[in-house]
Parts: C-alpha cells; structure tokens; sequence
C-alpha cells in the first residue's frame, strides 16, 4: 500500500483523493492545506496546515496541489527527503523554476517526480494518439488547438489573476494543456510567433487571452489560441495528416461545460468517392467517462513500484511546455 | 462508455445487396425454412435464460420471441443441429452462395464497406494491442472476397479462419490467437453463450474480440418485425440486443471495451418496406416520409444511442 498525502485541498486536492480512495494499492495518509477547517471534513485522516510538519511524517508520497509560486518549494523539499512526488500542473512559475526542481530530482536519484498533465490520459486524446501513430493518414501536417473558458465572477481577484501567484495568465493556467498536447502529438516547436493580450479583463496582470503559431524543426505548424473570454467554453484540437483527419471536439469535465467529448476522424476523399467535395466518409466516437485521473495515478503508482519510468509528465516534458510558454509569452509582448 | 457515430452518405441499401440475386437467395431460404418444423411451443432465452411468453413476430412459420429481461429477439424453439448444418452446408441456398457468381457479385456490392470495416479493425487493434503485427482468427466468414482482404492487412502477421461457410476454407489451428474476428456470425448460431466461450479459450490473455452483428432491439427490426426483408429466420435465429449482448459476454469471461450501434441502414430498410408497414403504425410511416436530411439525422441519433440493428463490439479477455 502507497502512503500518500496531500498538499492543498482546493479543487484539483479532492479530486486526488477521490481517485487514491478509488485505488486499492494507494490510500491517503496525511491532508494539509492552509485553511485549518479543511481538516475537520476529514477527521479520520491526519491533518496539519504545515506542509513540513506533512513531509516530517515520510509518506512515500506526496501529491502537491497547491498554487504556483509553492510548488517548487514543496517539490524540491519532498524530494530531498527521499519522498515521490505527484505535482499539479503548471511545474512552477518559469523554466527557472522547473530547472530546480529537474535538479532536485536528479540528486534524489531514485525518486518520481510526475506532473500532472491528465489531457493525455483523456480517451479522446488517447484515440487520436493512436490514430496518428498508426500512420493509416500517413505523416501530420498541421495541428490547430483552441482552449478557451469563461474567466467568471470574480475573476479579477482570483489567484489565477495575481502575477505573484500564478505566475502567469490563461496560457500557464489552461492553455498549458493545449501546448502539452500540441508538443505531443506535433514534437517540439522551434518557431514561435504570437499575440499575448488582455482584451476583456484590462486590469489583471496577466494574460486572458494568447494567439501562438509555431513551427516545428520539420516545417509542421502548429495554431494555438488559450482564452479566458471564451463565454462558451471550447476545447478543440484538429490534426490533418497527409490522408485523413481528426478532430477532438470537447473534453469531459465535472460539469460537462466543454461538451461531450468526441473524436472525429475521416480518410480523405476527393469528389471521385466523396457524395460531395469536402464532406468525406465520417465516424465519430462520443466519450462518456473520463477516467484521466485514474489512469494519471495508476502510472504514478507503476513508476513507484518501478515497473516503469513516467512517460507522460516526466520533467523534460515539463522543461519543453515551460521553455515553449516562456517563448510564446516573450514573442507576444514584443 | 463510449458511442458511435458514423456518416456514410454513399452507402445505400442496394449497395450491400444485389436486387434479383437477393431476390433469389431470398426464396431460396424461404423454401428451405417454409419446410421445416413449425413449434408453436417458446423455449427460454439462450441468452438470459428466461421464460418467454412474448412472440414479437413470425417470418415463414418461425416465431421469434422477445427476452423480458434484454430485449433480445430470437427463434422460439430453436430447429436442431442436423437442419442448420443442412441449412449453411447442403442447401440450394448454400450452394448458390457458394457460387462464384454470388460471391463476386457480393465482393464487388460490399468492398468499400469492407475497406471501411477492416479499417476499424486496424484502428481497434492499434487502439488496444499497439503498434505491432498480430495473430487473428477470423471466425465463421462466408465471403471469400472478405477473407482476401483482411488476410493481406499489415496489422495481421499469421491469419486462421475458423467455423466458415462455403466456399471459404476452414484453417483453424487449436491454438491461442492475439485478436479473433467475428462478423455476422453470432445471430446464426443457436448457443450463442457457448460459441463465445469457445472463442474466449481461442485468445491469449489480453487478446481482443472485434464482433459486430445484427441486433433485435435495433429502429428496422422493431419497426418492420416479420415485414423486414433483410431477416432470414435460419441466418438469423438468435438476435441480441446491446443489453442482451452484454450479458453474453460478460457470461464468457469478456471484460466489453466498446459495445456500439454504428449501423447505416436502419432508416433507409424502413423506407425501402413503407409499403409493408400496416396503417395504423403513423409514427413509422410518417418519420419515414421526413426529407433524406431529416433520416439522415434520424440514423445518428440511432447510432449514437444504441438503437440501430448493426451492433459492434470490442471485448478483451481479462489478464
């Protein structure tokens, strides 16, 4: 049994520790979060609003739920004291940050270091992956990816919208998804043009909105737009490859704001076989369950128990979203 | 866990079967099932065992009675051993599908809807077994022109047919297969249950069923009953319902990966056998009277919500 603790109970916390009561080799071991009353709701579990006090404990892991300016710290620390680490996505504020906790890892030699980047794990992430790697539409030639949500209520004072904190705006927020994805499906990106902006929520220091095309070192484009003023929430991702296409349209979520989560994908056909020019033979597969965060931590756990290295989330992958944000962020605010 | 949805805009029901040839293998079977036992009797379910008492219809003196429990349709006493064998091997019928005739004809009818069906396969064999090349069984296929194309796919590194009609040739080697293949092949079997379990002991751990056949809780088979022109009642004895079809695997040991309806034809079947449809059914006379955009829309929603007759299936043997 993986003894695991928590560190921040906020949102992304419950859902962790939904999915470890939910797995029979993991349980929850410790909880801590900065609001001393989040203890009370579990009140079999031990509980500290300290995060070393947590650590002191030696779980054999510890997932880091908290906000972005503490995540290194916390990663760092529980690395050193010979403890796997599960962490929230973004990995840190900057590269800087992700290098420190690269450097972490490396002197705890044995340790896992996972980032949570659970849209892998999504079944129609997972569908086009397979899709494109069968190479049956041959070789992709350009990727587009929209990820945008409503910024809401209080949006301006939220943490997401304090520089400090977050470090960044809808593009380290959510739109690091979308890059995640576009760097898996595309490989890295050389090129970068873009247009980070504020065109709704002028008084926030960060971003709502962020345009990036990027190139790949074999010439494949890449189009990417993260919002925080998309009053309909979207996520869309389109590959076209040299014989065929797909697109992922919605992405299953709690409150099934982003739609139904579909696959759509289709072998190129002119008007010799088409019943008309661009409207080819179609399939569609809809996706009710999303189980990404079941299958986040059962790699986390198979990495532990060092039947496998992390492949997705692993720091490298870290280090090229970061370096790529970094890029998008520098070009659009020339 | 997951739902299909396919646009097929070419494909048009006399497209997978050629009019005067259908025709005559329609008589054929008709004469053949016409002379054989009548039961009035209603055996239980082969599929969940249950006490029938419902006959939804009968189609050349076979009755087809409905599971309460699943919504399977299938025949109420099953003919024996000795009569399918007759029926598949030594009929006029049997002969005539064999025929080089009937069999081109069919392969050149059906080839983009097998090219998009070993398709599919491709995809759910890459999907769930990764990118490599595998050892497949195809059980029970009867069109030799099938059997040449997937023999020659690039995801299958040894082929074995298993249980086939004439003129296909039987190659099955008693061994364990990574994927095996089954295609309209479970409604004419009278044990359903059985036939998976021998098909669940042809896999290796971790091996993956790919079956689709025809449903009897699908939109033409509830609208047309005994009426529809594409139900033989010795092709087709046993007819599943998703429910029905479910329980079926889950009795064989399968853990159901994907269980869907994609089926194209449901509309377009009923359409085609207006005629036959009685008066007093308005609903299915007036919806088949709606514009081809409107059926169109009609078929997806048959499709994405399990209601259409063309069931598939993706199922792995646990391990």
């Amino acid at each position: 049994m993986i003894k695991i603790a928590i560190i921040g109970m906020g949102k992304m916390g419950r859902i962790r520790k939904e999915t470890i009561d939910a797995h029979p080799d993991c349980e929850v071991f410790a909880i801590c979060d900065v609001n001393s009353e989040v203890g009370k709701e579990f009140p079999s579990i031990f509980f500290d609003t300290d995060w070393k006090k947590i650590l002191e404990l030696q779980p054999d892991a510890v997932m880091v739920c908290t906000y972005n300016n503490v995540i290194p710290e916390i990663v760092c620390t529980a690395l050193e004291n010979n403890i796997h680490v599960f962490s929230e996505k973004p990995p840190g504020r900057s590269v800087s940050d992700v290098r420190k906790m690269m450097d972490a890892e490396k002197k705890s030699h044995d340790r896992i270091l996972k980032f949570g980047f659970n849209h892998r794990f999504h079944y129609g992430v997972m569908e086009a992956k397979a899709i494109v790697d069968s190479g049956r539409y041959g070789k992709l030639l350009w990727a587009r990816g929209v990820y945008g949500k409503a910024g809401g209520l209080g949006f301006e004072n939220s943490w997401r919208s304090d520089k400090d904190i977050a470090g960044g705006g809808i593009l380290l927020d959510q739109g690091i998804h979308m890059v995640d994805l576009l760097r898996y499906f595309v490989g890295d990106f050389v090129d970068v043009k873009s247009f980070v902006q504020n065109c709704y929520w002028n008084s926030i220091p960060v971003e709502d909105n962020a345009f990036a095309i990027m190139k790949s070192a074999e010439g494949k484009v890449a189009m990417l737009h993260s919002s925080a003023t998309h009053w309909k929430h979207k996520f869309s991702l389109d590959l076209y490859m040299e014989d065929g296409y797909l697109c992922i349209n919605g992405i299953l979520s709690s409150t099934r704001s982003y739609g139904d989560e579909s696959i759509t994908f289709a072998r190129k056909q002119f008007e010799d076989k088409a019943s008309a020019m661009g409207k080819p033979r179609e399939e569609i597969i809809y996706f009710d369950k999303d189980d990404s965060w079941k299958h986040e931590l059962d790699e986390f756990y198979r990495c532990i128990n060092g039947k496998e290295s992390v492949s997705i989330g692993n720091t490298m992958d870290a280090l090229r979203v970061m370096e790529l944000i970094e890029k998008i962020y520098e070009a659009g605010m020339e | 866990m997951i739902r299909h949805e396919v646009f097929l805009p070419t494909i048009k029901v006399d497209d997978v079967h050629h009019n005067s040839m259908y025709k005559h293998e329609l008589n054929l079977a008709k004469d053949f099932v016409s002379k054989i036992a009548q039961p009035t009797n209603i055996k239980t379910c082969p599929i969940s065992g249950m006490e029938r008492h419902e006959v939804l219809f009968e189609k050349w003196g076979q009755r087809y009675a409905m599971c309460p429990k699943t919504w399977s349709l299938s025949i109420g006493t099953m003919p024996d051993d000795k009569i399918m064998n007759q029926y598949w091997f030594d009929s006029d019928l049997s002969r005539y599908r064999g025929t080089a005739e009937f069999q081109n004809a069919s392969t050149e009818l059906r080839k983009e809807l097998w090219t998009s069906q070993v398709e599919w396969i491709e995809g759910r064999v890459r999907r769930y077994l990764g990118m490599d090349k595998y050892s497949v069984v195809d059980w029970g296929p009867r069109m030799q022109g099938w059997v040449d194309i997937v023999k020659d796919t690039n995801f299958i590194k040894d082929y074995s047919i298993a249980e086939s009609l004439p003129p296909v040739e039987p190659t099955f080697k008693k061994e364990n297969y990574q994927a095996v293949l089954m295609f309209d092949v479970i409604q004419r079997y009278s044990r359903p249950l059985e036939l998976l379990l021998k098909v669940f002991n042809s896999l290796v751990s971790g091996g993956i069923l790919l079956l689709a056949c025809r449903s009897g809780s699908g939109f033409d088979v509830l609208t047309l009953g005994g009426e529809s022109e594409s139900i033989f009642p010795l092709d087709h004895v046993c007819l599943p319902s998703p429910q029905g079809m479910a329980m079926l695997l889950k009795s064989a040991g399968f853990e159901i990966l994907e269980l869907t309806t994609p089926g194209l034809l449901d509309v377009q079947l009923v359409k085609k056998s207006l005629d036959q449809i009685p008066k007093n059914r308005y609903f299915q006379r007036y919806v088949t009277s709606l514009d081809d955009l409107t059926l169109e829309r009609l078929q997806g929603f048959l499709q994405q919500n399990n209601l259409s007759s063309h069931i598939r299936v993706v199922a792995k043997k646990p391990g």
